[in-house]
């Protein structure tokens, strides 16, 4: 079962498709949702992520804006989309028929 | 003529001055995060200090903006650290590769002490201490070079980890040294002779860094 905050890394990856990098990922997510996430969590997430077979890396080009220091870019893998439909599936299940406020 | 007061989109071209990130902050990131992730996450966090908004940028901002960004990844980091289980690793490594030295240097006391006969208070002369001092030099060299050998993955966490457990056995009168004084000299001591056992390491093995990673 995927976490909140796993589901939300996992659909910026997927809005951001070949550019999906720790920096990236951070600013998609404070621009879309207002969460003001660390660089350390966001890395920790992914990490953990990819090690769930979630999603794979691959190490991009070194560039001058970043000191001469690669991307390390991320992509989610068929399973990783498998394991968002069915988190976002249970939600909507969870959800049916229930009322707030 | 009526005055409007335009808002304009924040300006979003990379500053091309800003390159001068806090060398301690980022040692803090290499040593708190794994070595695969560090590097990528320093530039990371260059990157998007160069897309912060003109109107943010002063040194001052940028630095706590930095400070502050770090400040909040140390613990996520350690974290990862941990799940993949190197931070264990590396304080078992640090004790293994300090205990042998460790040993090798009340061997040595040892054997000086029973088979020369010191005159009173001999022991605590300078010329002696100075003497454990340079032995207990050679044998954390000898201890960080073994402790890189153990292990390509071994990195700069864990000869911090090594240092701090040097440090631990010296204040709990381990080694022969545990006053203060000595044990300030002592870290000025291992300090270097740990390090300059790292980089014999390197050049004994010179496919592999201190990250485990291949040079270029």
């Amino acid at each position: 079962m995927l976490g909140e905050f796993e589901q939300i890394v996992l659909l910026a990856l997927i809005r951001l498709a070949d550019d999906a990098y720790g920096m990236t990922v951070r600013r998609e997510i404070a621009e879309r949702i207002g969460r003001d996430v660390s660089i350390g969590a966001v890395y920790a997430t992914l990490d953990r992520l990819e090690k769930k077979g979630l999603l794979k890396s691959r190490t991009g080009d070194p560039t001058p804006e970043r000191g001469g220091r690669a991307k390390r870019i991320f992509v989610i893998t068929a399973t990783g989309k498998k394991a968002l439909q069915g988190a976002q599936a249970a939600f909507d299940r969870m959800r049916e028929g229930v009322k707030l406020g | 003529m009526s005055r409007h007061t335009q808002k304009t989109a924040p300006d979003l071209t990379p500053s091309p001055a800003w390159h001068s990130a806090p060398a301690l902050i980022q040692m803090a990131v290499c040593l708190f995060a794994p070595p695969d992730i560090a590097d990528a996450l320093l530039g990371d966090l260059e990157e998007e200090l160069s897309l912060l908004p003109l109107a943010r940028r002063s040194r001052v901002a940028e630095f706590a903006w930095y400070v502050r960004q770090v400040t909040k990844s140390l613990v996520p980091l350690m974290k990862i650290r941990i799940a993949r289980g190197e931070l264990v690793a590396s304080v078992a490594l640090s004790q293994i590769a300090f205990v042998l030295p460790l040993l090798a240097i009340e061997c040595l006391r040892s054997f000086l002490l029973s088979n020369i006969p010191l005159k009173d208070g001999a022991e605590m002369s300078s010329s002696f201490i100075s003497m454990l001092v340079m032995l207990s030099a050679v044998f954390a060299m000898i201890g960080a070079f073994l402790l890189c050998s153990f292990r390509k993955s071994v990195d700069r966490l864990a000869l911090l980890l090594f240092t701090a457990i040097c440090l631990l056995y010296s204040s709990l009168g381990l080694l022969p040294l545990h006053s203060w004084k000595a044990g300030g000299t002592l870290l000025i001591v291992l300090l270097p002779a740990i390090t300059a056992g790292a980089w014999l390491w390197r050049k004994v093995e010179p496919t592999q860094n201190l990250s485990g990673e291949e040079f270029q």
